[in-house]
C-alpha cells in the first residue's frame, strides 16, 4: 500500500479529482454569467460539465475504494468472530474485483462500438466520455487487490 | 427475479457496498438470462449519470461545506437561540430551528447533523439533556435538511422520475417546516417533563443584532428559491450561484474561510459526489432490467389486486417504504423503488410532486430507523453516545414524524399550494 508509485499514483488522482470538480462548479456558473448577465449562451456549457462530471464520478468511486468509503452495511456480520469476518470479507472482495472486471471488459465494447461517435455540441468522440468507466474501474481494481493483499497477509499471519 | 432480488439482499447482508451489490445483482442477472450484449452494463451504467441536474449534487455539497467552513453555523444558532430560546427546553428548540435554517443551505442530512450537532450538543449535555434524548432529536431535525430546500434526494427523484426538481424544492418547504413543528412540540413536552430549563429572556434588541449577524448567510436560501420561484434559475444553476455566493461570504466578507482550505474541500466535494453518483449508476442499470422486465406494470397490478381504494394504497405504500427505509439505504430506495411506483400512483390521480414530498419526508423517517438509519447513526457520532442510548428516545420522535407524514400524505394541499401557486 505503502510503495512509491502508488502514493504518487493517488496523489495524480486527487489532484485530478480537484481539478475536475473545481471545473463542473466553474462552468455551470460560467453558463449561468453568460446567459443572464451577458445574454450570451454558451452552446458547450450544458455538456462539458456533464461528461466532467461522469469522470469525476467514476474516478472518486476510485478514491473512495482506497478510503473504504463506499457505504455499506456491516451490521449482519458483526455478531460472527472476526477470522469469520476476514474471510468473508475476502470472498466479497474477490466478487467484487469479478465485478469491476466485468465492468472493464464492457467497457471496451462500448468503446469499440462508439469510437466514430461525436458529441452533438462540442464534437467529442463519445468513446472518450465511454472511456471514464473502465479507466476509473481499472482504479479500482487495483487499490482492491492491494486491500486483498493486505487481507490475505493477516488471515496467512493468524493460521501460522 | 428472485435471482436479482435475492442476489442484490445477500450481497448487502455480507457488507458489499450497496453500488456495487445494486452492480452485481444486475450482472449476474444479464449473465444469467439476458441474451444481449454486455455492452449493455457501461452503456447504462455511463449514461445513467450523464445528466444536467445531476450537477446540482456536487454543486449543493459544495455550497453546504463552504458554508459549515466559514462558521456560519455559530450566527444561524445565535439567531434561532434569540428567536425561541426563551421557552422551555430551549435549546431544543433552538436546535432543531437551527437545522431547519441550515438544511434550506445544504442538501444533505448528514451534512446537516454534523454541523449543528457538534456545536448543539454539548450546549445542551451541560443543561442537562439526556445525550440519547439530543441525539435523536438531532436527527430527526437534521433529517429535514432532505425536506426543506435545496434536497440531493429530490434532485435524485426529480432525475429519476422526470419530477420537476424546482417543484419538489417548492413543494418541501412546507412540509419541512411542519415536521418541524411537530418535533419541536414533542421536544417541548419531554422538557417540561424532565424540568430542563428555559434560556434568557426574549428581547428584540438581541433578535435584531443575531440577525444582522446572520443576514447574509440566511440570503442563501433566499436566492436558492428566489431564483427558482422566479424561473432565472434552474436548480443546477441556483446551486452554482449559492457556491459563489458562499465562496465570496466565506473569503472576502466573513474572512473565515482560507485559501488553503479549498482543495480539501473540493476533493471531499469529489469523493462524495462519486459515492453518490457511483450508487446512481449502478441503480440505472438494475433500472433498465426492471423496466425490460415490466416490473412497474406486474407492481401495479400486485397493488391494485389488494385495493383500488386511492387512501389504503397510500397507506400501503407509506408502510412498504417505510420498512424498506428501515434496512435500506435512501438514494437506492428512490432510484429502484420510486420510479416503479410513480406510474402507479399517477394513474391513481395523484400529482408527481405531492407524491415525491411525500416519498422525501418517508426516507427522512428512514434515515432515523434504526438498523440503518444513516442521520441517527451519524447524530450519536456527533453526540459521543450509541445507538443503545438513543433507543428509547428515538421511537416517540419517529412517531411524531409519522404523524407528520400522515397529515402531509392526506392533506395534498399542504406540499402543492406553493409550487402551484408560485410556478406553472
Amino acid at each position: 500500500m505503502n510503495s512509491k508509485l502508488i502514493q504518487n499514483l493517488t496523489r495524480l488522482l486527487e489532484q485530478t479529482l480537484i481539478i475536475l470538480s473545481v471545473l463542473i462548479s466553474g462552468v455551470v456558473f460560467l453558463q449561468v454569467v453568460f446567459r443572464y448577465v451577458l445574454q450570451q449562451p454558451l452552446f458547450w456549457s450544458e455538456e462539458l460539465p456533464r461528461y466532467l462530471l461522469i469522470w469525476m464520478s467514476f474516478l472518486a468511486a476510485a478514491r473512495a475504494q482506497k478510503d473504504e468509503a463506499h457505504i455499506n452495511i456491516a451490521l449482519c456480520l458483526t455478531p460472527l468472530p472476526i477470522v469469520a469476518q476476514r474471510w468473508i470479507r475476502l470472498f466479497t472482495n474477490l466478487v467484487i474485483l469479478a465485478f469491476l472486471a466485468i465492468l472493464v471488459y464492457s467497457g471496451t465494447l462500448v468503446i469499440d462500438i462508439t469510437a466514430h461517435h461525436r458529441s452533438t455540441a462540442l464534437q467529442i468522440p463519445m468513446a472518450a466520455v465511454y472511456a471514464a468507466l473502465p479507466v476509473g474501474a481499472i482504479l479500482m481494481m487495483l487499490y482492491l487487490v492491494l486491500q486483498i493483499a493486505q487481507d490475505i497477509k493477516i488471515l496467512g499471519g493468524k493460521n501460522s | 427475479m428472485t435471482v436479482l432480488v435475492g442476489s442484490f439482499f445477500l450481497a448487502v447482508a455480507l457488507g458489499i457496498p450497496i453500488s456495487a451489490s445494486i452492480g452485481i445483482s444486475a450482472v449476474l442477472y444479464i449473465l444469467l438470462y439476458a441474451p444481449v450484449s454486455l455492452a449493455i452494463i457501461a452503456q447504462q451504467m455511463t449514461i445513467g449519470i450523464d445528466s444536467f441536474p445531476l450537477l446540482a449534487i456536487p454543486l449543493f455539497l459544495l455550497a453546504g461545506l463552504l458554508m459549515s467552513e466559514s462558521n456560519i453555523t455559530a450566527r444561524i444558532i445565535r439567531f434561532a437561540d434569540a428567536l425561541v430560546g426563551r421557552i422551555v427546553g430551549g435549546l431544543a428548540m433552538v436546535m432543531v430551528i437551527s437545522c431547519m435554517i441550515f438544511g434550506a443551505i445544504s442538501g444533505s442530512g448528514v451534512a446537516d447533523v454534523t454541523a449543528i450537532g457538534s456545536l448543539m450538543l454539548p450546549a445542551m449535555e451541560r443543561q442537562g439533556y439526556r445525550k440519547g434524548l439530543s441525539a435523536s432529536l438531532l436527527g430527526c431535525a437534521g433529517s429535514l435538511g432532505t425536506v426543506i430546500p435545496p434536497s440531493i434526494v429530490m434532485i435524485i427523484l426529480g432525475v429519476t422520475t422526470g419530477t420537476s426538481i424546482g417543484k419538489l424544492y417548492l413543494g418541501g418547504f412546507i412540509p419541512g417546516v411542519f415536521t418541524g413543528v411537530c418535533l419541536m412540540a414533542l421536544s417541548w413536552m419531554y422538557a417540561r417533563r424532565m424540568g430542563l430549563p428555559a434560556g434568557d429572556a426574549f428581547t428584540v434588541r438581541k433578535l435584531l443584532v443575531s440577525f444582522k449577524e446572520a443576514f447574509l448567510s440566511l440570503m442563501t436560501p433566499v436566492i436558492i428559491i428566489g431564483g427558482i420561484i422566479t424561473g432565472v434559475f434552474t436548480a443546477t444553476e441556483a446551486a452554482a450561484v449559492a457556491s459563489a455566493y458562499a465562496l465570496i461570504l466565506g473569503l472576502f466578507v466573513y474572512r473565515s474561510l482560507m485559501l488553503s482550505q479549498l482543495p480539501g474541500i473540493f476533493l471531499r466535494v469529489a469523493e462524495t459526489t462519486g459515492i453518490i453518483l457511483f450508487i446512481i449508476s449502478a441503480a440505472a442499470l438494475f433500472g433498465w432490467i426492471l423496466a425490460a422486465e415490466q416490473i412497474p406494470q406486474r407492481m401495479a397490478e400486485f397493488f391494485l389486486s389488494i385495493s383500488h381504494n386511492y387512501y389504503v394504497l397510500l397507506i400501503l405504500i407509506n408502510v412498504l417504504l417505510l420498512i424498506l427505509g428501515t434496512f435500506m439505504e435512501t438514494i437506492a430506495i428512490i432510484i429502484i423503488v420510486v420510479p416503479v411506483l410513480m406510474p402507479l400512483v399517477t394513474g391513481l390521480g395523484m400529482d408527481p410532486v405531492h407524491f415525491g414530498v411525500m416519498v422525501t419526508v418517508n426516507m427522512a423517517i428512514g434515515a432515523n430507523t434504526p438498523p440503518v438509519g444513516v442521520d441517527l447513526i451519524a447524530a450519536c457520532r456527533v453526540g459521543h453516545t450509541t445507538l443503545d442510548d438513543a433507543m428509547p428516545y428515538i421511537w416517540p420522535f419517529v412517531t411524531a414524524m409519522t404523524v407528520a407524514l400522515t397529515i402531509i400524505t392526506f392533506i395534498p394541499a399542504l406540499v402543492t399550494f406553493i409550487p402551484h401557486t408560485f410556478m406553472r
